[in-house]
């Protein structure tokens, strides 16, 4: 685990890469890129599923970085700042490709005044026994699930339960307040609770 | 004022503290199914770290290298870019000195031209054709590929001929 | 003084240009990759294929050859790089020697992240080598490598 002084000593190294791709070093840029580049990756992938498309947004991604870097003023870490760019990129294109849930999106300006948190608000899917199910139908219908979600909630679940991002930094990457962000948490967990529960149930 | 939704997000991840944890718990209706959802949340979230997890960039090096290329392109159209709103402005040149200037520099080139022809050496050519010392497809990917040699003497080509590589979409034609 | 300098400076240019040494350019390699289909109306070849058209028309019996990646480096000995690449294609080099007659290369076909293919070949100069790779849509992938 890293200390505080090594975390600390790795923020110095980064600003200092930063500072240098300001200057134009492309060399320092290719370090940045090294460091972040199967994150991205792996975000991206995550949210359009599809490897040549991930791939793609994640080249578009570091090109627009590189291009705006000069703009970054070390207000927020890079990493935050890499992944408002890389969030920018990837919900513009989800949009133009018109990617809809099956049922209805989730409208932030819908807010349910009570909601009983014991509810279960869709009928359960026939249970799968686990035992049937392989490791790549098991992660298929998590993709399906996520598919459902509108890209700012596919994001906002991904950066909280995969990178384990808080709330202001989810709330900076999309460009949105810290209140937006829990509310969408909310709607895409029950979501994703209703669609998914015969598989974390049988896990 | 938070709204519902935010403190149970809030109260889901452990972020509600003191006086409004306090709240909100004695909020809730049904304390244990409330419990029992928060569990389930929780196991959504473990669902989706354990089967998405980090997705391997394969070929990452190459990933890196497409970025640099496309970098590379891009800083060289900007250099152009620049280089064509710099605009100069002389006072020195005027017509008839450029004419003038016009006239000594073809003569000059073609005098130049003249003497460089006349050093130049024809290309070199190695006697050698370009030879295959050997060669082999990946089996794992290719079970059914061979591979033969061929040489067009005459135009001193070589060619490295395969057979039983898998054919491919017309997409992976892009450049 | 003005009439003066203008005689002057291209004399001194013609003088430096004459008595320059000649000057040997660095070789250096390029390479191709290239998609040969036959179509209604085929575009003129491209001009870094000119010299093999004969050739290339011959072998694979195809009418066009368009160019979707290239590079031209200068290799050095011991040195591993990329050459030509397209979007899902790249070409990479180990450069293992230089003799007279030309390059020891170890040359390796992608796609995206599978080795299609792999050879050792000396690299002549003027000798191009052409490698026939995967059927891609209803036209051919071609490696095409000169030493220049």
């Amino acid at each position: 685990m890293q200390t505080e002084a090594t975390a600390a000593q790795a923020d110095v190294s980064e600003l200092d890469l930063v500072r240098r791709c300001q200057a134009g070093d492309t060399e320092a840029f290719d370090e940045l890129v090294t460091r972040y580049r199967t994150r991205v990756f792996s975000m991206i992938y995550n949210m359009v599923h599809s490897e040549q498309d991930a791939w793609d947004l994640a080249q578009d991604s570091f090109l627009k970085a590189w291009k705006s870097i000069k703009r970054f003023r070390g207000r927020s870490s890079f990493y935050t700042w890499i992944y408002r760019i890389v969030m920018n990129v990837t919900i513009d294109w989800l949009r133009k490709k018109h990617i809809k849930g099956a049922g209805a999106e989730f409208d932030d300006s819908i807010q349910l005044r009570q909601v009983d948190p014991a509810s279960k608000t869709v009928p359960k899917t026939e249970a799968l026994p686990y035992e049937m199910m392989q490791r790549d139908e098991i992660r298929a219908r998590i993709e399906q699930a996520i598919d459902q979600l509108s890209p700012e909630h596919r994001a906002v679940i991904l950066m909280k339960e995969l990178e384990d991002m808080q709330y202001h930094e989810i709330a900076e990457a999309l460009g949105c307040s810290i209140g937006t962000v829990m509310s969408r948490l909310f709607y895409a967990r029950k979501k994703l609770q209703n669609l998914l529960r015969d598989v974390y149930e049988n896990v | 004022m938070k709204t519902f939704e935010e403190k149970w997000t809030a109260w889901l991840d452990g972020e509600l503290t003191g006086r409004e944890l306090s709240e909100f718990e004695a909020s809730l209706p049904d304390r244990a199914a409330a419990e029992a959802e928060k569990a389930e949340a929780k196991k959504v979230g473990e669902l989706l770290k354990r089967e998405l997890g980090a997705r391997t960039l394969t070929n990452e090096e190459f990933f890196s290298h497409q970025l640099r290329e496309r970098i590379e392109q891009e800083t060289g159209e900007g250099s152009r870019a620049s280089a064509v709103r710099r605009v100069k402005n002389s006072s020195w040149w005027t017509i008839p000195r450029l004419a003038w200037m016009g006239t000594v520099s073809l003569a000059l080139f073609l005098v130049c031209t003249f003497l460089v022809m006349q050093n130049e050496k024809p290309t070199e050519e190695s006697q050698y054709l370009t030879q295959i010392l050997n060669a082999r497809v990946d089996p794992v990917v290719s079970p059914n590929a061979t591979v033969s040699i061929f040489e067009v003497k005459q135009e001193r080509v070589t060619v490295l001929w395969t057979e039983g590589l898998q054919s491919l979409p017309a997409d992976y034609a892009a450049k | 003084m003005g009439r003066l300098s203008a005689y002057l400076i291209p004399v001194v240019a013609l003088i430096i240009i004459c008595a320059a040494p000649d000057v040997k350019a660095a070789e250096t390699v390029w390479s191709g990759l290239v998609i040969a289909e036959n179509v209604a109306q085929p575009q003129r070849i491209p001009p870094e294929l000119t010299r093999i058209e004969g050739s290339l028309k011959k072998f694979f019996g195809y009418n066009q050859f368009q160019v979707i990646g290239q590079s031209q480096k200068t290799l050095k000995t011991g040195q591993e790089d990329w050459l030509a690449t397209s979007k899902f294609f790249g070409l990479h080099v180990d450069a293992r020697g230089e003799t007279e007659a030309g390059y020891v290369l170890d040359l390796k076909l992608y796609k995206e992240k599978e080795l299609l293919l792999e050879t050792d070949a000396k690299l002549s100069k003027r000798s191009p080598l052409v490698i026939k790779g995967p059927q891609v849509g209803s036209g051919q992938l071609l490696l095409v490598l000169v030493v220049q």
